[in-house]
């Protein structure tokens, strides 16, 4: 069954004489193109990252458990660096919001954020001060609240106001391992899923998920435009909120451990590697072939906003609080936008329509 | 002819096009921005392609002739939403408004053996009338108030998201009068009324989208019976999910009985039985949104984002692919008619 519409094999055949010739910019990716780079994504970029979350949250689990069975600074430390390093794999695979991980709710029962009314806070103080055991277990937390389940809730503990408790009382030390638990096991079924799921982008035949490969990558290009604006309105703009003299610190991710733009700095490492590390094909060297204008445009707003993130030290909350550092903030929210607006562009000479109806409905 | 709508081009123009039975384009007229809703005259050759919110054109296009017989502009203080219908008879044209300086729906008449004159201007009962439809009979009208406040001055942007009642109003199409009005339960309060259609029977099935937390997972489409409150129908637990909080059209087939619903951001379509509001299945459209009812029982013509247009035959499960030479590929809007 051909699944070229009547338009792209007309085009073809009109193309052929060029292509002869082998000019390059003149017609958009083909479908061996995409199917290449689909593949390679899968593989190479999306499954890898899913293992590293799977691992390392295996280790959070055993830290937790570690800390719960000897509290001390040493365990508490380990358990932290453990969540860090969860958060980290976390912070290089949050772009991907489709697939598995949308399974039951995941991606949100992962990170509870942002948590305007917070909830969050709420429910796990009600648990904290119930004490009752059966939310220990692995069956409550499959029906408990997203907002207690996650990544937020475990740092609350960690290294929140409640880490004393976790410290003091055996109860409050089990209820970050029951969630450490829970994020493992949410961690290794996603990246099992994806062993099956990852072939919907290898060898697409029409009888899969996708119709034809360049439909597939259009769940890709998403991955890697959208989260853009996504960063910079939820991790920059709410917190940097209406002017200098009103930041609002407690609004940025991750606050509580120091790590909001270390989460920003690994987000668009992982972005940039999506654009452009996946070997032989990537985004990068379709797009230079398209539209080198604006291929150049993307490379060099990648580099400012990774030099600007480069300058810029955790906690948020200080650069926040002084002029200069809300003003880099501020000047990396426009680079942001800059470069998210390029990368939207750069979907026309790709032929990629990220979404007519769904985008921007009514 | 199979159906018309609006639509992008892929070099970025609004164009109205009209397709045959074989897909091939036999109409395309620019647009002076983008449209939504396109309505066909029950007895001439006459397209009305409406404006989306916030613009300000309906284009009257004579698909016979081929020219545009008239633009009809709003007016100062007004835009519309997108959504406009011919009365039965043809006579009137009926659309629903914005009233800037109170921010209130309007259902607006026009008079065609006037020039299109406005000879009635009815309140909505609601803020921001969306799709609208006749009851059997003609005389009373089924209007969604989605009860989102928008302003241009503000684009796009939703003002009201904490306070906002959207309802479902009926009216007497010409006195204007309210006749029945039900209400979203306080609890689902977010929960738009945006789109609907009218069966026989003058059942609604009504498209709703959820403008509340992300992880919130509610009833997408509603089922009304005259007289009765609004039934929220909810599609079984994963394929509501997918539904992803947004639905985009609702159509009845012709035998009345099934109701078809798109969610183009879950890029499927969901089946449902009006008889006792059972869900029956679910198709996949990448970026499907608009929807028609087709001559035959059961079956829907359903075009998308994609540029894609399928038949989708619910009886039997079956989805084809409709042909179509364009002159260049587009991006099919939220709503397409039959011609």
């Amino acid at each position: 069954m051909d699944k070229t519409s009547l338009f792209s094999r007309a085009g073809l055949i009109a193309l052929l004489p060029l292509l002869v010739i082998s000019k390059p910019g003149l017609a958009a990716p083909s479908e061996q193109q995409w199917a290449e780079l689909n593949r390679a994504i899968a593989e190479q970029h999306i499954v890898p990252r899913y293992q590293a979350l799977a691992s390392a949250s295996a280790s959070l689990k055993t830290a937790t458990s570690q800390l719960c069975a000897a509290p001390s600074e040493a365990t508490l430390a380990a358990a932290q660096q453990a969540f860090h390093s969860t958060m980290d794999a976390w912070q290089g695979i949050q772009h991907v919001q489709f697939g598995p991980i949308t399974t039951l709710m995941r991606n949100f029962s992962m990170q509870f954020w942002p948590d305007k009314k917070n909830l969050g806070g709420k429910q796990l103080n009600s648990l904290l001060n119930a004490k009752d055991h059966q939310t220990l277990d692995d069956e409550y937390f499959r029906a408990a609240s997203i907002g207690v389940k996650g990544l937020p809730a475990l740092e609350r503990l960690l290294f929140g106001k409640a880490q004393a408790k976790v410290m003091a009382e055996p109860f409050a030390c089990q209820l970050s391992a029951s969630i450490a638990g829970y994020v493992a096991g949410m961690g290794q079924e996603t990246a099992q899923e994806w062993q099956q799921y990852g072939q919907e982008f290898v060898a697409i035949d029409g009888n899969g998920y996708y119709e034809d490969n360049t439909e597939a990558a259009t769940d890709l290009m998403k991955s890697l435009v959208e989260p853009v604006e996504v960063v910079r309105d939820n991790k920059l703009l709410r917190p940097l909120n209406k002017s200098a003299s009103s930041p609002k610190p407690r609004r940025a991710e991750s606050w509580r451990s120091e790590r909001s733009l270390r989460n920003i700095r690994i987000n668009i490492e992982t972005l940039d590697a999506l654009y452009r590390d996946t070997g032989k094909v990537s985004v990068a060297s379709l797009l230079q072939a398209e539209d080198p204008t604006r291929a150049k445009q993307i490379d060099s707003d990648f580099a400012a906003v990774k030099q600007q993130l480069a300058d810029l030290r955790d906690p948020i909350a200080t650069q926040l609080r002084n002029p200069q550092g809300y003003a880099a903030l501020k000047q990396l929210s426009d680079q942001l936008k800059q470069l998210h607006g390029n990368l939207e562009a750069a979907m026309q000479p790709l032929n990629i329509q990220l979404g007519f109806n769904s985008r921007d409905g009514d | 002819m199979l159906f018309a709508s609006a639509c992008k081009s892929r070099d970025g123009r609004h164009l109205l096009l009209l397709v045959d039975e074989e897909g091939n384009e036999v109409l395309q007229h620019p647009l002076p921005g983008r449209a939504h809703h396109v309505a066909c005259h029950p007895q001439q050759p006459l397209l009305a392609a409406v404006a989306r919110r916030p613009e300000r054109f309906i284009d009257l296009v004579d698909f016979r002739d081929k020219h545009l017989l008239q633009r009809i502009d709003a007016g100062e203080g007004r835009h519309f939403y997108g959504h406009a219908i011919f009365s039965g008879d043809g006579r009137y044209l009926i659309s629903s408004e914005n009233r800037l300086s109170d921010g209130s729906g309007r259902i607006t008449l026009r008079d065609s053996q006037q020039g299109y004159a406005i000879v009635a201007d009815h309140p909505s009962y609601g803020i921001g009338p969306h799709e609208i439809a006749l009851l059997a009979g003609g005389s009373q009208l089924a209007i969604a108030n989605g009860g989102i406040l928008t302003h241009p001055d503000k684009g796009r942007d939703k003002l009201n998201l904490d306070s906002m009642q959207p309802s479902l109003a009926i009216i007497d199409l010409h006195s204007g009068e309210l006749l029945e009005q039900q209400f979203m339960p306080p609890s689902l309060h977010q929960l738009s009324i945006r789109h609907l259609d009218v069966n026989a029977r003058n059942e609604v099935i009504i498209a709703l989208q959820y403008q509340g937390d992300a992880w919130d997972d509610v009833p997408l489409v509603a089922l009304h019976r005259p007289g009765q409150p609004l039934q929220l129908l909810r599609a079984p637990a994963g394929v509501n999910r997918q539904m992803k909080q947004y639905c985009g059209s609702a159509r009845f087939d012709r035998s009345g009985r099934y109701a078809a619903v798109s969610s183009p951001r879950g890029d499927l379509i969901t089946f449902w039985d009006s008889r006792d509001g059972r869900y029956i299945s679910q198709s996949r459209v990448r970026d499907g949104c608009a929807l028609s009812a087709t001559g035959r029982a059961g079956e829907f013509l359903v075009t998308s984002g994609r540029g894609k247009a399928y038949h989708y035959d619910l009886l039997r499960g079956d989805k084809q692919l409709q042909p179509l030479q364009l002159q260049q590929p587009v991006s099919w809007d939220n709503h397409m008619t039959l011609v």
